[in-house]
């Protein structure tokens, strides 16, 4: 409050102070996005266009012929005959994670909010604690906890019908699978953070409900939910942005067998992408699938918030 | 408010636009230097290549180029990499020119493919399966060097399994050690049933429906991952991979030398006699250490390094193993064999020390120093004799398997040929895959077709489904 009076004040003369002090507070401000930005340039806009020029280069005897190709690679990527497959297994992966994931991290957050203390707080530590077990390491747990001999899951596992690992680990229940391990990975965090979400909401709001005669129930899905809805936004852009990116779940995965064969080297389109520049040693095309999932994950982004006003809500609510 | 809202923004963006500016400028900078030296690199490989050209065309014995005392960089897995010590400490005076390192070699393309980018980094030899091989000789990679000139015709002719390292008439590599497929079986078990080791993979269906009639639960094979389409597939001459030059392969999964294969195998999988979990399956272990393994068409380093050390680990069995050459087609006149791993070593294009680098690789294919004592059985022959004696009393074995093994080796045939593609993955998709949802080999015979056709043209090979 105290900070837009400053801004908009109009008692002090605009003229004397504004142009040493716009140029100190642009500075600050660079200053301090500055790490942000060269680590962005380097590793994200200075990749992507990387990657731009890659898409229209052809190579001769391993050397690359920059702008060579002309569109060539872009027809190789999209007519390439695993590229429908890959988009089709990245659909019913977010079709499943995405709800589930955003579906559970809301429940779980506000099922502790509605009950809060120290057996709570224990409670919060608890569905952290996966998160600290980094990717690939994940996976490599899940594996185990996926076989029917090994696994503390083993009955839930065996009523399924499921009586060694290469029983579950089949092609059709990769989407599961791997939603799965997301969710025990990374519930924990997304749940710290809609948590705090809730505890800004506040109190005399609650109280009031409460007064009003609303249950809990009706607190957690009228009260709270609308109040947290930016947060389910922005997790809503963080997975897709990361889930569409699918490759080292899969790629561990398919360690399960000795043929390298539960996902296949070209489950999802990163991976195809991997593989078409690797193994194939398809530059071109494999940089064109890279550009389209940049383009994928903007575009929903973009669809997100402008489709729910994201920023406007927050400059509202901030000033 | 209104003054802040609009300007900055503007601000903003152009001091972003002009950073991305800035950054395209630098990357362009950067480039065009990348560019200029990938162009002398390549020009003056063009030139090493045609000096190459010149050399080989003035006669094979001067064929060693290049720097003598330039060091080369030796790519190896942890099991070999005692090997290259053993030159080192055999040639002290080379030893310090010969740069190690181990690698996981599955990335080997690819890592080449980046180093052509680039213009530098590329290893002088690598150890490597012929199937690797076959993908960096490709004019993506364009990386091996043509031993001919360097590899006498009498020592190319006392290798076995050499088929594999030549591409198009260039020898692409040398062949370390082979992985023949032979019959694995279990003696005691099968003199107490009364039985004889088939001869013939009509013998071999006969005596498993009979298994599985008199002793429900005892195995004679195992189709549950990809080996399957080398040991029964390959043993049968059956078309699945049939390089037919560089830019051609012949794939018919409807060959009559498949179907049979196929129509064998639902039978036994049928009858039970032939497992559908994988040789790696501890499952499959279980019923080894059960001793329920009756027979295993397998590779050769099954004995030592499956048998010995997996299945018969828990109960250790003496003089059980025995071994037999792997099963006919009556309707064949010869026997075919085809191998579950087996590498060897692969040169440099433009090495700059090709004379270490092929003295290098002949000394750890062809010498006794090493290959006597190797951990798996050599390719060259009067190295795989001396190194018989590691088997020779081996208390595992029922009978000295060597004789069987030299045999064996001798059935390997260039027709099953290294592909730049990756057609076993696909055998384990399709074949495995489907075997689980209970369908049978015969009905997954088109499904591997179709599937192996698009792979195979992703790699610029034309296919065509008959011979020439």
């Amino acid at each position: 409050m105290e900070k837009s009076a400053r801004f908009t004040g109009v008692t002090k003369p605009d003229e004397v102070t504004r142009p040493p002090r716009k140029f100190v507070r642009y500075l600050a401000a660079y200053l301090f996005s500055l790490p942000y930005l060269i680590l962005m340039l380097a590793f994200g806009i200075g990749p992507a266009i990387y990657a731009l020029i890659i898409s229209f280069t052809s190579y001769k005897n391993g050397r690359p012929q920059y702008f060579g190709a002309g569109l060539s690679n872009y027809s190789k990527a999209v007519s390439d005959f695993r590229f429908g497959s890959a988009i089709g297994n990245i659909a019913q992966y977010l079709i499943i994670s995405i709800p589930v994931g955003i579906f559970g991290v809301i429940s779980i957050a506000l099922l502790l909010h509605a009950r809060q203390g120290r057996y709570t707080d224990f409670l919060r530590t608890l569905y952290f604690v996966p998160g600290a077990v980094a990717g690939p390491t994940a996976i490599l747990l899940a594996i185990f906890m996926f076989d029917p001999r090994l696994s503390p899951f083993a009955p839930l596992l065996k009523a399924f019908g499921f009586q060694t690992i290469t029983d579950v680990a089949r092609i059709q229940n990769l989407p599961v699978m791997i939603t799965l391990i997301g969710f025990f990975s990374g519930t924990g965090g997304w749940v710290a953070i809609f948590y705090g979400a809730l505890q800004g909401v506040s109190r005399e709001l609650l109280e009031a409900a409460l007064i009003d005669g609303c249950s809990a129930f009706q607190l957690a899905i009228h009260i709270k939910l609308p109040m947290i809805y930016r947060y389910v936004v922005f997790m809503f852009i963080l997975t897709f942005a990361g889930h569409i990116q699918l490759f080292a779940e899969p790629l561990i995965l398919n360690d399960i067998s000795a043929g390298n064969t539960i996902a296949g080297p070209t489950y999802s389109p990163n991976m195809l992408s991997y593989f078409l520049a690797f193994s194939e040693g398809n530059f071109g095309a494999a940089a064109v699938i890279s550009l389209l999932m940049v383009l994928v994950g903007l575009l929903g982004a973009f669809i997100i918030i402008y489709g729910t006003k994201f920023y406007k809500t927050d400059a509202t609510v901030a000033s | 408010m209104k003054l802040l809202s609009v300007k900055p923004w503007r601000f903003h963006f152009l001091v972003l636009v002009s950073l991305c500016f800035g950054l395209v400028l630098a990357a362009c900078g950067d480039n065009t230097p990348t560019a200029a030296t990938g162009a002398t690199t390549a020009a003056a490989g063009a030139t090493t290549a045609a000096a190459g050209a010149t050399t080989a065309a003035a006669g094979a014995t001067t064929a060693a180029a290049g720097d003598p005392n330039a060091t080369i960089t030796v790519w190896v897995d942890d099991t070999r990499k005692p090997a290259i010590t053993q030159f080192q400490q055999k040639f002290p005076d080379q030893a310090s020119k010969i740069k190690i390192e181990v690698v996981g070699r599955g990335g080997f393309p690819g890592k080449v493919l980046l180093f052509n980018n680039t213009g530098k980094g590329w290893p002088d030899v690598v150890f490597a399966e012929p199937n690797l091989v076959a993908q960096v000789a490709d004019t993506a990679h364009n990386y091996p060097l043509d031993l001919t000139p360097y590899v006498s015709a009498d020592i190319k002719s006392k290798f076995a399994g050499l088929d594999d390292c030549i591409f198009d008439g260039k020898l692409f590599c040398l062949r370390n050690d082979l992985a023949q497929n032979v019959l694995w079986f279990n003696k005691k078990l099968m003199d107490q049933f009364g039985y004889t080791v088939p001869k013939t993979w009509e013998d071999y269906l006969a005596l498993g429906l009979k298994v599985a009639q008199e002793h429900p639960g005892y195995v004679i094979g195992s189709v549950g991952d990809n080996q399957a389409a080398e040991t029964f597939f390959g043993g049968s001459n059956c078309p699945l991979q049939r390089s037919l030059g560089n830019s051609q392969v012949l794939i018919n999964t409807a060959d009559p030398n498949c179907t049979r294969v196929a129509g064998m195998l639902d039978k036994l999988i049928a009858a039970k006699a032939v497992s559908k979990l994988g040789p790696f399956d501890p499952d499959f272990a279980k019923l080894g250490a059960d001793n329920k393994i009756l027979m295993l068409p397998a590779a050769s380093w099954y004995g030592q390094y499956v048998f010995k050390a997996t299945y018969y680990k828990a109960n250790p069995t003496d003089g059980q193993l025995g071994v037999a050459e792997p099963p006919k087609w009556a309707a064949d006149s010869k026997t075919y064999t085809a191998a579950h791993g087996g590498a060897a070593w692969t040169v440099f294009r433009n090495t700059k020390n090709p004379k270490l680098a092929t003295d290098l690789i002949l000394w750890l294919t062809t010498s006794n120093d090493y290959q006597a004592t190797a951990p798996t059985y050599p390719a060259y022959i009067p190295a795989a004799d001396a190194w018989h004696a590691t088997i020779q009393n081996d208390k595992i074995y029922a009978f000295d398997p060597y004789p069987v093994l030299k045999t064996s080796a001798s059935y390997l045939y260039p027709e099953w040929s290294p592909v730049r593609y990756d057609g076993l993955t696909s055998y384990a998709k399709i074949v495995n895959a489907g075997l689980k949802d209970g369908k049978t080999v015969a009905s997954l015979m088109e499904p591997l077709q179709k599937d192996l056709v698009p792979l195979a043209q992703a790699q610029g090979y034309e296919v065509v489904t008959k011979s020439p």
